[in-house]
């Protein structure tokens, strides 16, 4: 800048400055904005009372459309769903269920799975966002509060005295990411008071470190004092003390099994039968159900049933004596004699488009409930079965990629 | 005359002193919709200072109220609607803590006593005839989970997209010239910079842009933008604008 410039720079600047000074001599009056309170009834509550068929419904999770979807026990069909979740855009993923009829509340957990989006900045357990548990009143379906979990929560089930819900982490990404490094690959199993969840800031649950990639959860009946759990990545079931927290030990599947991240059976499911004496455990890696005497705590290798397909979460009828198990790739559903030597009483092969990738089954008053998970794109299916032939009853469609059910009234 | 001038004024201002500096107050009197027509055209309504966006950056009052194609839904009739965010939210107070959380940058919801939740409700109610008896329809709002590429399009019809879509947030294009806050990336100079080559192929741009654009901050993504459905900006006139970016 030369002098000249910088001269009249200078002058410039003070007579700026000083008509500021002679602005300020004629002030601009403050505007202070006054208004009326609203007087009516702002955001109403517009939510109105689910009416339930007198049959019974069931809820159905659809993981992949964030809603929940009812279906009447009686015609079979879906006659409601809601929209469940946090994030108004992105894919919360309800993963799983537990219910309270009584106390009126559902409870699922959002697992937030890593989606192919197609674009190039781009499944289940592979989340690297933490999970929640929400919970939801069971009248009108509106959410009433959360607690954030471990990443990729797995199953979510609840004493039967309502007191203790517990979340399991099926999370593969820790898993792979410290390999060779057990304490750092084990996942956990959070515990929540569930009446802790409708505070405003619920406090966090506590965790149990239990093993790789926990999944399937299943409590002792009545206490829920045990938590017996599938550990997808050490081929093993893990006995939890849920009151000591801690685990008690952890049972190979079958003879040898020791896997550490690199299993050979892979336990995915988990279900008591009515007894509560045996465990069924679907082993999605050897593709066969194996069985756990809860009494001795010692697996019952003789009674190790081949399913062909890989298994997913099967149900004891109400006598335990039939164990139907669903499997994918095939696509089927068996009919096992648990009381007579697993002897295959039916076998029921679906077409292709007629249950897509069965995910659970349950009896449900006089029919067998088969959630199909279909192609994880178009809406999934929930198919009534005769029990006994396994033939088709009725089809409903739900939302994408469901995955649970819970029943929610009617009598049984 | 300069130093004259500059007498003067260096007169006035001694003088200034003795000016009666306090200005006059003035109070301006509004009803209940005033006051939630004033809150909706405020970023101050999000409580923080690194909020530049009102709820009208988003949402017109009226259905066709301008050229511009925004990403949030006309507010007229919004009381009767069975559902907000394309069925993904039931309540109309939790739908704008959604838009308060994620574009503006609000930590706390607004809850349902507040005096400003309760003028904004007046003000949408005043855009609401009939109120929350008057059941209308939900505004559709589409957004793929999965994106893939657009058809080509043409250059000159995407300007004018660009001007109703983009042009508010981001400015004029390749200058960002007029862009509403300085972060909003100048596209599609910025956007491309963010993904080089040879890290990136050309039509991997592409579709990095188109998921930008579908997704905004979610699904993955990060950041304030908001997604455009499909209703807001269709695969054809994304096709045009990304010729106008020679994307």
């Amino acid at each position: 800048m030369s002098p000249a410039t910088n001269a009249a720079s200078r002058a410039a600047g003070a007579l700026l400055g000083l008509a500021a000074l002679l602005v300020a001599c004629s002030p601009e009056p403050n505007v202070v904005h006054e208004y009326d309170a609203y007087a009516g009834d702002a955001f109403p509550d517009r939510l109105q009372p689910v009416t339930y068929p007198a049959a019974g419904a069931i809820v159905v999770t659809d993981s992949y459309s964030d809603t929940l979807s009812l279906v009447d026990l009686g015609t079979g069909e879906r006659f409601a769903s809601f929209p469940v979740g946090r994030d108004p855009v992105s894919i919360d993923g309800p993963h799983h269920l537990a219910v309270n009829v009584a106390a009126r509340r559902l409870f699922t957990a959002l697992s937030y799975p890593v989606l192919a989006t197609g674009g190039p900045h781009a499944s289940h357990g592979s989340s690297v966002q933490a999970g929640y548990a929400q919970v939801l009143s069971l009248d009108d379906f509106r959410i009433l509060g959360q607690v954030r979990v471990d990443n990729n929560p797995g199953d979510i089930v609840l004493s039967e005295d309502g007191k203790r819900l517990v979340v399991s982490h099926f999370d593969l990404v820790r898993a792979l990411e410290n390999a060779g490094d057990l304490d750092k690959q084990r996942a956990t199993l959070a515990i929540i008071d569930p009446s802790t969840l409708e505070q405003p800031v619920p406090p966090a649950p506590p965790r149990i470190d239990v093993c790789i990639a926990p999944h399937a959860v299943a409590l002792s009946r009545p206490d829920a004092a045990r938590a017996y759990v599938a550990c997808n990545g050490e081929d093993s079931i893990a006995v939890v003390d849920l009151d000591a927290a801690k685990v008690l030990e952890r049972i190979p599947v079958a003879a040898g099994a020791s896997a550490q991240g690199n299993p050979q059976y892979g336990p995915y499911s988990a279900v008591l039968s009515p007894d509560g004496k045996t465990l069924a455990i679907g082993n999605q890696v050897s593709r066969d159900v194996s069985f756990l005497d809860i009494e001795t705590m010692a697996m019952m290798p003789e009674r190790t049933l081949s399913t062909q397909g890989t298994p997913f979460f099967p149900a004891w009828s109400a006598d335990g004596n039939t164990l139907y198990v669903t499997t994918q790739t095939p696509n089927a559903v068996l009919a096992i004699d648990f009381s007579a030597d697993n002897a295959e009483l039916e076998r029921r092969d679906f077409a292709a488009g007629e249950c897509d990738l069965p995910h659970v089954a349950e009896i449900q008053g006089d029919a067998l409930l088969v959630v199909c998970e279909g192609d994880h794109v178009a809406p999934g299916r929930v198919l009534f079965l005769e029990p006994d032939t396994l033939t088709t009853r009725h089809t409903t469609e739900v939302g994408v990629y469901p995955d649970a059910m819970a029943r929610v009234g009617g009598a049984r | 005359m300069k130093r004259v001038l500059c007498t003067s004024l260096l007169g006035a201002a001694l003088l200034g002193p003795g000016c009666k500096g306090d200005p006059e107050t003035e109070v301006v009197h509004g009803t209940a919709v005033d006051h939630g027509k004033a809150l909706f055209e405020d970023p101050s309504i999000a409580n923080t200072s690194f909020n530049s966006y009102a709820c009208a950056s988003c949402h017109e009052p009226q259905a066709d109220d301008s050229e511009l194609a925004l990403p949030g839904a006309p507010m007229a009739g919004v009381l009767g609607r069975p559902d907000y965010w394309g069925g993904k939210e039931r309540e109309l107070l939790d739908a704008i803590d959604h838009c308060l959380y994620y574009f503006m940058l609000r930590d706390q919801p607004l809850a349902k006593d507040d005096e400003e939740a309760r003028a904004l409700y007046a003000y949408l109610e005043s855009l609401s005839p009939g109120g929350v008896d008057t059941p209308t329809d939900a505004a559709p709002f589409t957004v793929p989970v999965k994106v893939e590429d657009v058809p080509a399009g043409d250059a000159s019809a995407g300007a004018g997209a660009y001007a109703a879509a983009c042009a508010l947030c981001h400015g004029d294009a390749h200058t960002g010239s007029g862009r509403l806050v300085d972060r909003a990336p100048v596209l599609p100079e910025d956007s491309i910079a963010d993904h080089p080559s040879p890290g990136y192929s050309d039509a991997e741009r592409r579709l990095v842009f188109i998921e930008k654009v579908r997704h905004g901050g979610f699904l993955g993504y990060t950041g304030q933008m908001p997604p455009l459905s499909m209703e807001t900006l269709s695969d054809e006139d994304l096709g045009h604008v990304l010729a106008y970016l020679g994307l």
